[in-house]
């Protein structure tokens, strides 16, 4: 190839590589994205190796650009989130005054849930006033804020304001670094849809140096497959299908709801669970341990359990930040009452600002009181079922099923456009309910594929490994990405960015 | 690290002679390339216009070539054999979903081949959203059996799309290695391939024609495709023609040509909406109406 030719060939390489510029999130599942990881990879590896804060400036920029790709103008909020909590912690640390301290800590609250209100449910609350006013035979007019609502914008403000209150309690010293506090806030992989990281988990791994490590690179790999596997090959396959349920779901028999609610509870915990997956496999390609998102939650035999193994990193955030600080379960039983379904219908609320979402977490409130209030609420620990055994027990066994069922249940009002109709489907579910489902079966196999490798893998959620055996670890990878690419669909996105 | 490379390097080594063993299987096995694969379709006659494109950017016999580009509006709303005579031999390039980046690349493709004098754009105003090409992108990759050729390669790259690059390895394995031609699909009843890239549409069932609401405006991606059809064209000597299709509800636009810029807006075109089956796609009839309307404004175009 002569010279003039090649330089030609990589002129018309590098207008190919113009046709990535930025048009769309930069989606785990997305070509940009399987060109960004190695990249940023190699350099982190190679470049910065060794170098803590050429590391950590290395990450930002990354994140940055990971999070710029969507709409770089968003970026300003996540850094004003991060100068002002920044500064927050610093000031929290050098005052001595408790009045002090509280109004610091009220300006992070403010601002971070201010930009939260403003971006996600300003309308909602405007809506809900003018609905109110209505009622009453008043109407009222009021142009809504048309805004869009930036990605990841629940999960970085609950992760900065974690922080803040942190370094208020005195749990954690505030770092004096900006780049590196900036690189905890944004850090990639967990950017846009979780896991909410602590700062008490994170910070500290930024703040160290990393070096590579086989094994954490090689569980990180097997989770990053595992992950989209959950996504692209189970969630991918299921949303048209569901789609198809919930909106045509007057035409249906009941059979075919019954089946739409069940394949939506493995659709949404696939795409969810997968992103976490992807998220934690590739902060550990980085040297960085993110927290567990999900332990297999349809697993779990009470509420309870399903709530200790199902966004752990958001449930957990709720108890240490607003449950407990209200008193949680050591107060008077109607404060209990109280507490819980505070947690819950903010839980709901988080999710988005529709009252789906309240009533989705009203009903698990009143999953959950009875076992709270009958003190059963600890009564599986942090134990996986049949943890020593092959197969669960006829107990365990009925105890799954009905935690799944009401789980499910709830499901229904949680992916509804709205609380009428989700009431609407149920009340159609008796109709036709013997019918046998044909035609919307399919999407079985793939549930029973996926609860049988999860059954294998239930002891470490962490690590991904069927096997000992090093050829059928192989054989097991291999048909897991060649189903994933025989998958793909066009970048189909995960459900919890919307949140 | 080393370890850790070296691990990963022999897995991806594996994987892919698994890959291009499946891909083996499947060139013979039409059953299972579909079902690891694609799922053939007639879809918009693409498996029948490639090969007629070929023949046409070959074609080197003195008169002007004009070339048309664009999505289902153009390849059921232009035939070629009404705006070719003596001097000039058309063709209609169209298909399914064909925005910027897909014309950019079979532009590419037909340059690699030959030569063109005019290149005549159809850009549907609906398209100039949010998407990648991808459709278009998927439909040049299993329908057609002149891939793999680079440009089309690179088009599946370009569509940013992970399941196009992985069928772009497929074909190329598929029809570059083992010579497989493309499956065949039937055409349904109402699409009748007439030659010359174009497609009659006899009366299917019509659809009620419906206004799209919002003024649209060229995203990013399609304006710098756009721009590089246009680099294209200049440095290849290629007039270019930007072609507004006719709808029965015209779609309001923000204009984003530069002054200088040939337009010709065929939202003005004298067409009957019974003409149309929907608000954008024209029958056969109407297709025939639009060319003869096309060619006379053409010729005054191209004269200025």
């Amino acid at each position: 190839m002569g010279l003039s030719k090649m330089g030609s060939y990589l002129a018309e390489c590098q207008a190919d590589f113009e046709a990535l510029k930025p048009c769309q999130v930069l989606l785990f599942n997305s070509l940009i994205f399987f060109l960004f990881l190695p990249l940023v990879f190699a350099l982190y590896w190679s470049v910065f190796s060794g170098k803590l804060k050429g590391q950590n400036s290395f990450l930002l920029l990354a994140s940055y650009l990971f999070y710029g790709w969507w709409d770089y103008r968003f970026l300003t909020l996540i850094l004003f989130s991060t100068v002002v909590d920044f500064v927050i912690g610093i000031r929290l640390e050098k005052t001595a005054a408790s009045s002090k301290k509280k109004l610091l800590l009220g300006t992070s609250i403010i601002v971070n849930l201010g930009l939260l209100a403003v971006f996600k449910y300003f309308n909602f609350f405007l809506e809900s006033w003018v609905d109110a006013w209505a009622f009453f035979g008043i109407e009222i007019s009021v142009a809504s804020l048309k805004l869009i609502l930036p990605v990841g914008i629940s999960f970085y403000t609950f992760q900065t304001l974690s922080y803040s209150i942190d370094v208020y309690r005195g749990k954690l010293i505030p770092t004096k670094s900006f780049i590196n506090f900036a690189a905890f806030v944004s850090f990639f992989p967990q950017l846009v849809a979780g896991p909410i990281e602590r700062a008490a988990n994170l910070l500290p791994q930024i703040e160290r140096p990393r070096s590579f490590s086989y094994q954490q690179g090689l569980e990180g790999l097997r989770l990053i497959l595992w992950g989209m596997f959950k996504k692209v090959v189970i969630a991918d396959f299921l949303a048209p299908v569901v789609d198809d349920i919930f909106s045509n779901y007057d035409t249906y028999p009941g059979s075919v709801l019954v089946l739409g609610a069940i394949y939506f509870a493995f659709q949404i915990y696939c795409d969810f669970s997968g992103y976490s997956d992807i998220a934690i496999g590739v902060a550990k390609l980085f040297g960085v341990e993110l927290m567990s998102n999900f332990k297999f939650p349809y697993f779990s035999r009470d509420i309870a359990e399903f709530w200790r193994r199902w966004h752990i990193s958001l449930s957990t955030w709720f108890r240490d930040y607003l449950y407990i600080p209200l008193g949680g379960s050591r107060v008077g039983r109607a404060k209990v009452v109280r507490n819980v379904f505070i947690i819950f219908l903010v839980s709901g609320f988080w999710h988005g600002a529709n009252w789906t979402f309240i009533c989705w977490g009203g009903i698990h409130a009143l999953l959950f009181l009875p076992l709270l209030l009958l003190d059963r609420n600890r009564k599986h620990g942090q134990a996986i079922i049949a943890e020593d055994r092959l197969f669960p027990s006829f107990r365990e066994c009925l105890a799954m099923l009905g935690t799944f069922a009401v789980v499910t249940f709830a499901w229904i009002f949680f992916r509804a456009d709205s609380v009428s109709v989700a009431l609407d489907y149920l009340a159609h579910i008796p109709k036709g309910f013997l019918q046998f489902p044909a035609g919307y079966s399919a999407g079985l196999y793939y549930i029973l594929a996926l609860l049988l490798l999860e059954w294998i893998i239930r002891k470490d959620e962490r690590n991904i490994r069927l096997s000992a055996n090093v050829a059928i670890r192989y054989i097991f990878y291999t048909i897991q990405l060649l189903m994933i690419l025989a998958n793909f669909s066009s970048a189909e996105s995960f459900i919890y960015f919307q949140f | 690290m080393r370890k850790f490379l070296i691990h990963t390097a022999r897995f991806l080594a594996l994987f892919s002679l698994v890959f291009f063993g499946v891909a083996t299987f499947a060139s013979f096995n039409p059953g299972l390339e579909k079902k690891v694969f694609s799922t053939p379709s007639f879809h918009g006659a693409t498996s029948l216009r490639m090969p007629d494109l070929k023949a046409w950017a070959l074609l080197d016999d003195g008169r002007e070539k004009m070339l048309f580009l664009g999505p289902s509006t153009l390849y059921r709303g232009v035939d070629p054999g009404i705006l070719s005579d003596a001097g000039i031999v058309a063709f209609n390039g169209g298909s399914s979903g064909q925005r910027m980046v897909n014309a950019y690349f079979l532009l590419r493709y037909v340059e690699d081949l030959g030569h063109t004098d005019i290149l005549v754009l159809d850009v549907f105003p609906m398209l100039w959203g949010k998407g990648t090409g991808v459709e278009s992108a998927r439909d040049l990759l299993v329908n057609n059996p002149e891939y793999p050729a680079s440009a089309f390669a690179r088009m599946a790259f370009a569509s940013l799309d992970v399941r196009n690059v992985f069928l772009a390895a497929f074909y190329a394995i598929k029809r570059g290695i083992y010579n497989r031609d493309a499956i065949r699909v039937n055409p349904p009843a109402e699409d009748e391939y007439r030659g010359n890239g174009f497609v009659y549409t006899h009366d299917p069932k019509k659809k009620s024609p419906t206004p799209f609401p919002n003024t649209t405006r060229m995203t990013a991606r399609e304006w710098r495709f756009f721009n590089r059809i246009k680099m294209l064209c200049e440095k290849q000597g290629i007039k270019l023609v930007v072609l507004i299709p006719p709808e029965v509800y015209p779609t309001k636009y923000e204009n984003p040509f530069k002054p200088g810029t040939r337009i010709l807006n065929a939202q003005e075109a004298p067409i009957d909406s019974a003409l149309f089956y929907d608000n954008h796609h024209l029958l056969g009839q109407g297709a025939e109406l639009y060319s003869h309307w096309l060619k006379q404004q053409l010729s005054v175009i191209l004269a200025e």
